[in-house]
């Protein structure tokens, strides 16, 4: 009987994936004989169990269900609770710990001197996977090489970060500001100004940032 | 050496002697190399690929022939051999070290191997040694994205610095040099590859730059601070195969990978050279050459190169008509049009046509399709050419030898044109066959610098008649070469006198002509001229003038030819063309059109050889193409022309001439035909012939594109600025 | 072709079963497997349901297309992008820049320039050209031809006939011969 179910079973494809658990549950613990089919061991079987039919376990259950058992186990956990620390923060006035890592709004820098860092590589616009960044470059009258127009459309934004792992020169990075939403969409097509007003401002969290993460880059 | 003296005997006779006896001796030389039959090929094997090859063959070439590229900083195809930048290593079996490719002619059964371990970590080793005094600012450097450098870099170099001069101390820094308005160098990047320097003194024919010091202080410059201005500079900025020299009005603009590009061809000179246009966002950025053997080889005269920023300048972005006060003023298309179109009604037939110099062929056809439904006649364009019937037969007006074909004449007389500024990429022909093919050159005309040796012969008419007879010195070089030719100016054929010249050369050339060689030639210096006549245009604005037409179409006519003055006061004058210059300064209506970089036309190079323009961007404001302009103006008359298309304008155009939608290819003018003009025979006058642009300065403004763009009028300033240093040190000299 | 891989499917169905009956030896699976040529006996072909194996014969066959196709009805493209479009067929010029070449050998299609504007609110600019960036690469010209006849747009072939390259004979040797011009800078 059982070599034919497990031919059965071999056969169908669906259930091929037994595992050696599986198998042993179908074969009712038989000793073992060599497997036609070798079947690669280490599968789980992922199934809803069959729910036993033992008398004893019949009535166990509807023990469960008579005297509320999950109910009373749900308010214990609640009034745990009520003892221990909250997990929510109370948002506007705190907030969470930030990574050094994190990649919220961008911002350009400058050089402690007051020099835009920014030397219009292009390499940041070149790796922007959804091509947010617009840049057009000219001669500078000192004949340095800048932006004349830098733009971030921050709504193709997919703030991956790659911009500022791009940047020879740290010009562009990822600031740990979270919270520019804007009213209309228009706002957030950042240009130059905007982002070197962002660097200006954000200038200590950025360099403390880059300062705490600079031995793994 | 031991020549040496020989040479230095020679060089102390007199000098009409030693010129003699120097071409004496190159001449026995060359007959002395001439292989009797050709060399038996040997076989040599590239990563044991077995190939054969010409004895004399280098490994580089021999690399090629199976499809191996070897990397190389210094060797160029069309420059001398340097060996000097080492990166073309490769091993050769049994050799004990590696040799250079490019210098290395193969012998017989030799195994290069172009990918063994030796190869690998010589090429890894010359480029350790290239980029340690090489500065690492890729990210400011305009070759970034383009670089040689990069690329073999990436490919050969090692993947990590043994570079340990973190404080910099050591790393070399070059001086910039200020070599004119058009390259800007950044010297520290040079990697001393030398082929600027080559390409000045082979290609261009001026020794202004060279290498100055040695080792670390190796140095590219031109010694003492000086310009370097050859119509052919930003050719150097394609060489360098570093940052080190980059093109100064495009510095900083723009990467190589936003841009987009589109295969077209210039129409500032008539030489049609191939052209690749970079543009972004709707704007030309540039202008590089594109490889075409037979017509400019890969090379781009400045004025193609940098004239671009023109384009953005001085444009008609919408149609203009002149109100009763006397102001053009900025209508609507429909307005222009219907002012057009009631004039037209008012001529009653008495409607003329002028094309200039950047008249498109379909544009010149719709004008001329239009002006004869007008029952108009006169078409005519803008520049002239001999009296009478001359542009009946295609092989009067034509570079018969061909642009590429120049190159193996071994004879040439220049008569009354200067083809360093006319067409300086049929001048580097004629370098290169002076350089390579012992060509000797005579020219009739003023004095000028065509940046090789020749003999002026002066510039008297009548040397036409005795050269042409005969009796001259000079004849005697002709007649007994093998591939003579005579170019002639096209604006020399324009005087009174021009048909008397053009059949008197034309007869000596029947005399010359050989078997498959056609020696007559005219050189024309307007891209529209060779278009113009092959679908029927007579030469001459004066025959528009002499018509006294009702209504005048001005096809981007801006040389000035035509003026208010010789036409009649109720005198209609419509300008179509790109940019506000001469032609729309006496318009009564001014149509918008495109320039070359918007539209797709044909233009027809001085050769005979049609290739069409392709648009890179849109063109600005209300403009449009011209042929759609005057088909819009022929609606509104009520005499539409039977194309609405593109496709339907070109198969117009095969019916009239079939050669001109053959794009790219050249259809040879038959030459027996030439003589039909000989018939005429007038007297030569006295006056001394004459070319427009006799120097520099004169080259680089010729036409509306030019004349609006601030990098060549950067560049007149700067010769101007050269010319005046020149004679105060001079100056200083003497005192 | 069908008819064929139909009677493999057969064949292999029929001895996978016989297998699975007879032998339950790993090794004498393995010996019937190299013996068996038209079978290779892998787990997956021998558990297999016959319909399951008559889907994987056909999905194994070449499908051969018919030549002339027209996918335009099909492909949902705007009828004025293909009625009016024509891509020109070429090689892409070599950069003048760059001695490298290794680039230049696929054909590639580029259709007629369409109008780009300043678009008002950034300056950008704006295309209403859905081709202008198709960028797609042809081992051959016919190739090409095909995928732009497939889709229905017009094409035309820009490309020279390319002469044989004529030979330079380069020498080192040139730069200082006495008797010839090329001795340019030393002389």
């Amino acid at each position: 009987m059982s070599l034919t179910m497990r031919i059965f079973t071999a056969s169908r494809n669906g259930q091929r994936m037994f595992g050696t658990n599986g198998a042993r549950l179908l074969a009712a613990k038989r000793t073992e004989p060599k497997d036609i089919v070798e079947v690669a061991k280490g599968y789980v079987y992922v199934n809803n169990k069959e729910l036993s039919m033992e008398f004893e376990d019949i009535t166990d259950r509807a023990a469960t269900t008579m005297f509320f058992g999950e109910l009373f186990r749900g308010f214990g956990v609640t009034l745990a609770h009520i003892f221990k620390e909250p997990a929510t923060i109370n948002y506007p006035f705190e907030k969470g710990p930030l990574s050094p890592r994190f990649r919220g709004e961008h911002a350009l820098r400058r050089y402690p001197s007051g020099e835009e860092r920014c030397i219009a590589c292009k390499l940041c616009e070149a790796i922007c996977p959804a091509q947010a960044i617009t840049i057009e470059a000219e001669e500078r009258a000192d004949g340095s090489r800048r932006t004349t127009r830098y733009d971030i459309d921050m709504t193709k934004c997919i703030y991956c970060g790659f911009c500022q792992e791009a940047c020879p020169v740290d010009a562009i990075v990822e600031g740990p500001n979270f919270e520019f939403s804007t009213e209309t969409h228009e706002e957030l097509l950042y240009n130059k100004e905007k982002l070197l007003c962002n660097g200006d401002k954000w200038e200590s969290e950025i360099a403390s940032n880059l300062q705490a993460d600079h031995l793994y880059r | 050496m031991i020549r040496a003296p020989l040479v230095k005997a020679l060089s102390a006779l007199g000098s009409p002697t030693h010129q003699i006896a120097s071409r004496a001796v190159r001449t026995s030389a060359i007959v002395a190399q001439t292989p009797a039959k050709a060399p038996e090929k040997i076989e040599v094997f590239v990563d044991d690929i077995p190939v054969q090859v010409l004895p004399g063959t280098t490994v580089l070439q021999a690399a090629a022939l199976v499809g191996v590229e070897i990397p190389r900083f210094c060797y160029h195809e069309r420059l001398a051999v340097a060996g000097n930048c080492r990166m073309c290593l490769v091993e050769v079996e049994k050799s004990p070290k590696p040799v250079a490719a490019c210098a290395m002619p193969v012998m017989k059964g030799w195994r290069i191997k172009t990918n063994s371990d030796l190869t690998r970590k010589a090429r890894e080793g010359v480029m350790e040694f290239l980029l340690m005094n090489h500065p690492l600012d890729c990210p400011i450097c305009d070759q970034g994205g383009e670089c040689d450098l990069q690329d073999q870099a990436m490919a050969f170099g090692s993947d990590r610095s043994r570079f340990t001069d973190i404080h910099y101390t050591g790393k070399r820094a070059v001086e910039d040099k200020d070599i004119g308005p058009l390259v800007k160098t950044i010297m520290t990047r040079c990697i001393h590859c030398t082929r600027c320097v080559r390409f000045a003194s082979e290609i261009a024919g001026v020794d202004d730059l060279g290498t100055t010091g040695r080792g670390n202080d190796m140095q590219i410059g031109t010694y003492v601070e000086k310009l370097f201005l050859t119509e052919l500079s930003g050719n150097v900025i394609d060489l360098c195969p570093v940052g080190a020299l980059t093109n100064k009005p495009y510095s900083f603009v723009a990467r190589p990978w936003e841009i987009r590009k589109v295969s077209s061809i210039d129409v500032l000179d008539a030489v049609g050279s191939n052209i690749v246009v970079s543009t972004r966002t709707n704007e030309v950025l540039r202008i590089l050459p594109r490889e075409n053997e037979d017509v400019n080889e890969e090379w781009l005269a400045d004025k193609s190169r940098f004239a671009c920023d023109g384009l953005k300048r001085q444009r008609l972005i919408a149609p203009m008509v002149r109100m009763p006060n006397g102001e053009l003023q900025a209508v609507e298309w429909e307005g222009a049009l219907i002012a057009v179109a009631k004039a037209l009604k008012k001529a009653n037939g008495q409607v003329a046509g002028v094309a200039g110099q950047l008249a498109d062929v379909e544009a010149m056809v719709a004008l001329k399709d239009l002006i004869n439904r007008l029952e108009g006649e006169t078409v005519v364009t803008e520049q002239g050419f001999i009296k009478g019937s001359g542009t009946d037969v295609r092989a009067n007006y034509l570079l018969n030898s061909t642009i590429a074909g120049l190159e193996e004449a071994d004879a040439v007389l220049l008569v009354g044109t200067n083809p360093r500024y006319e067409a300086p990429l049929v001048n580097t022909r004629l370098r290169k066959a002076y350089v390579h093919n012992e060509l000797q050159i005579a020219s009739i005309g003023p004095k000028v610098d065509l940046s090789y040796e020749h003999d002026n012969l002066g510039s008297d008419p009548a040397l036409i008649k005795d050269v042409c007879s005969g009796s001259h010195a000079f004849s005697k070089v002709l007649e007994g070469a093998k591939k003579p030719a005579i170019i002639i100016g096209a604006d020399l054929l324009e005087r009174e006198d021009g048909a008397a010249i053009h059949a008197t050369i034309v007869e000596y050339c029947q005399k010359l002509k050989k078997p498959e060689w056609n020696p007559f030639n005219v050189l024309q210096n307007n891209a529209a001229q060779v278009g113009a006549y092959d679908v029927g245009y007579q030469a001459g604005a004066d025959r528009a003038i002499k018509a006294q037409p009702k209504v005048l179409f001005l096809l981007n006519a801006d040389a000035g030819k035509v003026t208010r003055e010789q036409l009649p006061k109720d005198c209609f004058v419509v300008y179509i063309g790109s940019h506000g210059d001469n032609g729309a300064s006496i318009a009564d209506a001014v149509l918008p059109g495109a320039a070359y970089t918007e539209k797709q036309a044909i233009y027809v190079n001085t050769e005979g050889r049609p290739q069409q323009t392709l648009p890179g961007v849109s063109p600005p404001g209300m403009a449009r193409e011209d042929w759609k302009i005057l088909r819009a103006i022929s609606e509104v008359v009520g005499t539409p022309l039977p194309y609405d298309t593109l496709d339907e304008l070109r198969s117009r155009l095969e019916d009239i001439s079939p050669h001109l939608t053959r794009l790219g290819e050249l259809e040879p003018a038959g030459f027996n035909e030439t003589g039909a003009q000989a018939a005429i025979s007038k007297s030569i006058s006295g006056v001394a012939i004459d070319v427009k642009q006799k120097e520099l300065k004169d080259y680089f403004m010729t036409d509306a594109i030019s004349r609006a763009s601030p990098t060549m009028a950067k560049c007149i300033s700067a010769v101007n600025k050269q010319q005046r240093q020149d004679e105060q040190s001079k100056q200083s000299v003497a005192i | 072709m069908s008819l064929l891989g139909r009677v493999m499917c057969l064949r292999t169905t029929s001895t996978s079963l016989q297998i699975l009956n007879s032998t339950t030896n790993k090794n004498a699976f393995r010996c019937a497997s190299t013996k068996d040529t038209d079978a290779p006996l892998d787990p997956k072909t021998a558990l297999a349901r016959p319909e399951e194996l008559q889907q994987r014969c056909k999905l194994s066959e070449t499908i051969t297309v018919p030549t002339a196709v027209d996918m335009s009805p099909i492909s949902g493209v705007p009828s004025e992008q293909l009625k009016q479009r024509r891509a020109r067929i070429h090689l892409p010029p070599k950069h003048a820049m760059q001695s490298g070449t290794s680039n230049l050998k696929n054909w590639q299609i580029e259709f007629d320039n369409r109008e780009r504007w300043e678009n008002p609110l950034m300056g950008w600019a704006s295309t209403g050209d859905p081709l202008s960036n198709l960028n797609l690469h042809f081992g051959s010209k016919d190739e090409a031809v095909t995928y732009c006849e497939r889709n229905g747009w017009g094409w035309y072939i820009d490309a020279k006939v390319p002469k044989p390259k004529k030979q330079k004979k380069k020498s080192y040797g040139d730069n200082f011969s006495w008797n010839k011009r090329t001795r340019l800078s030393t002389k």
